[in-house]
């Protein structure tokens, strides 16, 4: 019976060949998505590909760009929209 | 007037600071000027300003404190950094001594990493803090005894 947690879709199932020759299910933490850009779609450099764990455990700091809309717009969408501000 | 000159009001549109008002103190170059206002007094690119209209009466190399007083004519608040508090962390005062230890045993000069081994004076401070942990003790005691 697999167990509850496995269940969660947090984990992908992975076949893997044992020394003993039997194929044997196993069960590996997907790594989340890269985050992309909110208004371009590119994806954001700066953010490390974390686990929930692991990104409980990290500094805010590490985890995304220190200006305003960090982790969320790119850089150049960032300069564009602060750009616009700026000349109203 | 140009654009990127002493007095000129700029939006930072890149780093840490994005979004904040800041004035030209000094032109150090063709592209760099030194920045201060409501972001921290800094070296700054041209590219990562954003120009505005509005142009305030500061001097070359005018003090944060002048910079400050410009400011309330935009009223815009100044970000004024705090010193650092030093640190009591027992661990930091390991690392200190650890450092002196390393040092000491492979014969390097201290003189530049002196001002980390200052740091333990955290033992006076603590003194008084085992005293205040003693005090109820002794009053308990003392009531025991009652």
């Amino acid at each position: 019976m697999v167990r509850g947690m496995f269940k969660s879709g947090r984990f992908s199932r992975v076949h893997v060949k044992v020394p003993g020759g039997r194929t044997v299910l196993r069960f590996k933490e997907k790594t989340p998505k890269q985050p992309h850009c909110g208004e371009c779609g590119k994806p954001l450099p700066g953010i490390p590909r974390m686990s929930r764990v692991e990104a409980t455990h990290a500094s805010k700091s590490s985890k995304r760009p220190q200006r305003p809309f960090g982790g969320v717009l790119c850089s150049a969408c960032t300069r564009k929209r602060l750009v616009a501000k700026a000349r109203v | 007037m140009a654009l990127f000159e002493v007095g000129r009001v700029c939006v930072k549109i890149a780093g840490r600071d994005a979004g904040e008002r800041c004035v030209i103190v000094e032109v150090l170059d063709a592209h760099t000027v030194l920045v201060d206002g409501a972001t921290r007094r800094r070296k700054c690119n041209v590219k990562h300003l954003e120009p505005l209209a509005e142009t305030l009466d500061v001097k070359k190399g005018a003090t944060h404190d002048a910079v400050a007083k410009a400011f309330t004519a935009l009223g815009v608040d100044v970000k004024e950094s705090k010193p650092r508090k030093a640190t009591t962390k027992p661990r930091h005062a390991h690392k200190a001594k650890a450092d002196a230890g390393e040092q000491s045993a492979v014969g390097q000069p201290v003189k530049a990493k002196a001002p980390k081994a200052e740091k333990p004076k955290a033992e006076p401070a603590k003194a008084p803090k085992a005293e205040k942990a003693d005090a109820p003790k002794k009053k308990v005691a003392a009531k025991k005894t009652e």
